[in-house]
């Protein structure tokens, strides 16, 4: 598709014939998406790792106590629009991917925080119990017992995450990231619906060919 | 030897295990039993430090446990939980070699243990090892958590249910073979059960448990022949108090060997039940009986199978 995408001028033309431009050009679908995965991957990477980390913390019996307010401020994070994360991370780290980065962060932390404590807590007490009887450590118990165990459900947040997160960074290209989201902005700013079939088609594939991908990594495991 | 000294263990209010005193010697088997809720697997729990004691200690070969690293104590006691607690992501094999892995054992020497064990609980190690638990039944499940329970070869044995979900063949099985490790290697056994009869074929120490008070202990026979209450009464068998009492008693404590008899002799350490069995369908009211300890022969008679208890020759 995305190899396809730029010789489709003729189609979107004959679609909308009044546009003088049918086809986006201002940066090539290919970078769009390379920068766009890269946005997505590493705000994924640090949800997945400050996710599952918290989720770890919050049922450990030290970060007990922590387990309350982590699960307010989570669901604070998603339930605030990204785009006032955006607006309120524009003034302190500057125009580009950096607010981007922050938004996808705050936006994707919950469903991964969320999965890890249900994983580790859905553990039944048998096996717990057993790991603790017999003599493996805490971390062992964490590490060989805990979180096998609770690792499909742990996925099945990231996998929650990564989607939410491929659609929601469309709206870094409002603050100067370079997205898949451009075509989509400019499209809507200028008038040009086919800048914005052309964005969300390729997002959208986007969201697809990634959750088919956890499909698999899923069978794997 | 394990000395439990006036352990105490509150939730909440409730109190589940109280000033329970008990010493269980080096190489033997003490049997908890009780009514459900009695405090049996919370004070295995005590002793292996999954939870602390409110009051009172335990005292492990003279060092109090309290004392110990948690982790390292539980590797050095084997632990047959009551809900059996295989992990259900690994294998039969990978089950058992759970605390030897722990331990850092060689690769082939887990591997023959594994076989060993499999065999021992009376799973062929060919299509067993390679299992997971889902594909088990309970008891079979319940076997590979004994395997898991002796894998390393503990000293120390802690066993809350462990035969319970298993048919009579295999649980007399597994009881002979219990006796037997126990025999051969003198480890030290506590094991809860709800089957009377399990706890005297099994331990030489019966302990029971009401409300977490400790009712009476002693030996099957102490506790067959002088239950201290109704409770105990009722829990080693009510009406059939007498015939587990002829389980439990020797030929050789009811035989006279003053006058011996002719025939073929029936060996004195064998138990009254054996012995009035031979009476029954025989037709005979006294029987000969060799003492091979002491090389000496005599008589049992019925009337003294129903004698008073305790009347020694
Ligand atoms: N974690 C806990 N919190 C509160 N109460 C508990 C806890 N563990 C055990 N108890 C209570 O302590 C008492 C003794 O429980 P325990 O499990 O030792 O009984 P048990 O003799 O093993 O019974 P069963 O034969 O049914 O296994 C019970 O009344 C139980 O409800
Ligand atoms: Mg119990």
């Amino acid at each position: 598709m995305l190899a396809l995408l730029p010789y489709s001028a003729p189609i979107f033309g004959w679609l909308f014939p009044e546009l003088p431009r049918p086809l986006y050009t201002r940066a090539s679908f290919l970078d769009l998406a390379v920068s766009h995965a890269a946005l997505v991957g590493m705000a994924s990477l640090v949800v997945i790792t400050l996710g599952i980390g918290i989720g770890i913390f919050v049922t450990r019996p030290i970060g007990r106590d922590f387990a309350g307010p982590v699960d307010t401020l989570a669901a604070i994070g998603q339930t605030f629009p990204p785009t006032a994360v955006l607006a309120l991370a524009v003034p302190a780290v500057g125009y580009g991917s950096a607010p981007t980065i922050i938004a996808l962060i705050a936006y994707g932390l919950l469903p991964v925080i969320g999965a890890t404590i249900a994983g580790l807590t859905a553990i039944p007490r048998a096996p717990i119990e057993a790991a603790d009887g017999i003599g493996l450590s805490p971390q062992g118990r964490l590490l060989k017992v805990e979180l096998p165990l609770a690792a499909p459900i742990i996925l099945a947040g990231v996998r929650t995450s990564v989607i939410l997160n491929i659609g929601t960074a469309t709206i870094g290209s409002t603050v100067g990231a370079l997205t898949l989201g451009s075509p989509i902005i400019e499209g809507l700013s200028g008038s040009n619906p086919a800048y914005v079939i052309q964005g969300a088609l390729l997002v959208g594939l986007f969201a697809v060919a990634t959750d088919l991908w956890f499909d698999e990594l899923e069978q794997v495991l | 030897m394990i000395v439990l000294d006036r352990l105490t263990k509150r939730y909440g209010n409730a109190v589940s295990v109280d000033q329970l005193s008990l010493t269980v010697p080096t190489g033997t088997i003490c049997a908890l039993v009780g009514a459900s809720g009695g405090g049996k697997t919370t004070t295995l729990r005590l002793i292996n430090r999954l939870i602390e004691a409110d009051e009172g200690r335990v005292l492990i070969d003279g060092t109090d446990a309290a004392s110990l690293a948690p982790v390292a104590l539980r590797r050095r006691i084997g632990y047959v939980i009551q809900s059996v607690g295989l992990f259900p992501h690994w294998n039969v094999a990978r089950n058992i070699a759970t605390v030897p892995d722990l331990l850092g054992w060689k690769r082939d020497r887990i591997d023959r243990r594994i076989d060993e064990l499999l065999d021992l609980v009376g799973l062929d190690p060919a299509s067993y090892r390679h299992r997971r638990p889902h594909e088990l039944s309970g008891g079979q499940q319940q076997r590979v958590g004994v395997a898991r329970a002796l894998a390393a070869d503990p000293d120390l044995l802690l066993m809350d249910e462990p035969f319970g979900a298993l048919d009579p063949v295999t649980r007399d099985g597994l009881q002979a073979a219990l006796l037997d490790i126990q025999a051969r290697t003198g480890k030290t056994i506590v094991i809860v059960t709800h089957d009377i009869d399990e706890a005297i074929r099994l331990a030489s120490l019966v302990a029971v448990l009401d409300g977490g008070k400790l009712i009476q202990h002693g030996s099957p026979h102490d506790l067959l022949a002088r239950p201290a209450n109704a409770f105990v009464e009722a829990f080693v068998g009510g009406p059939r108090r007498g015939l587990r009492l002829l389980q439990v008693t020797r030929v050789r404590e009811r035989a006279d060997f003053s006058e011996p008899i002719g025939g073929t002799p029936i060996d004195a350490d064998v138990t009254l039940d054996i012995a009035l069995e031979r009476m029954v369908t025989t037709g005979a009211h006294r029987l000969p009986v060799y003492d091979r300890a002491a090389d000496r022969r005599g008589t049992l008679v019925l009337a003294a199978i129903a004698s008073p208890d305790g009347r020694q020759t």
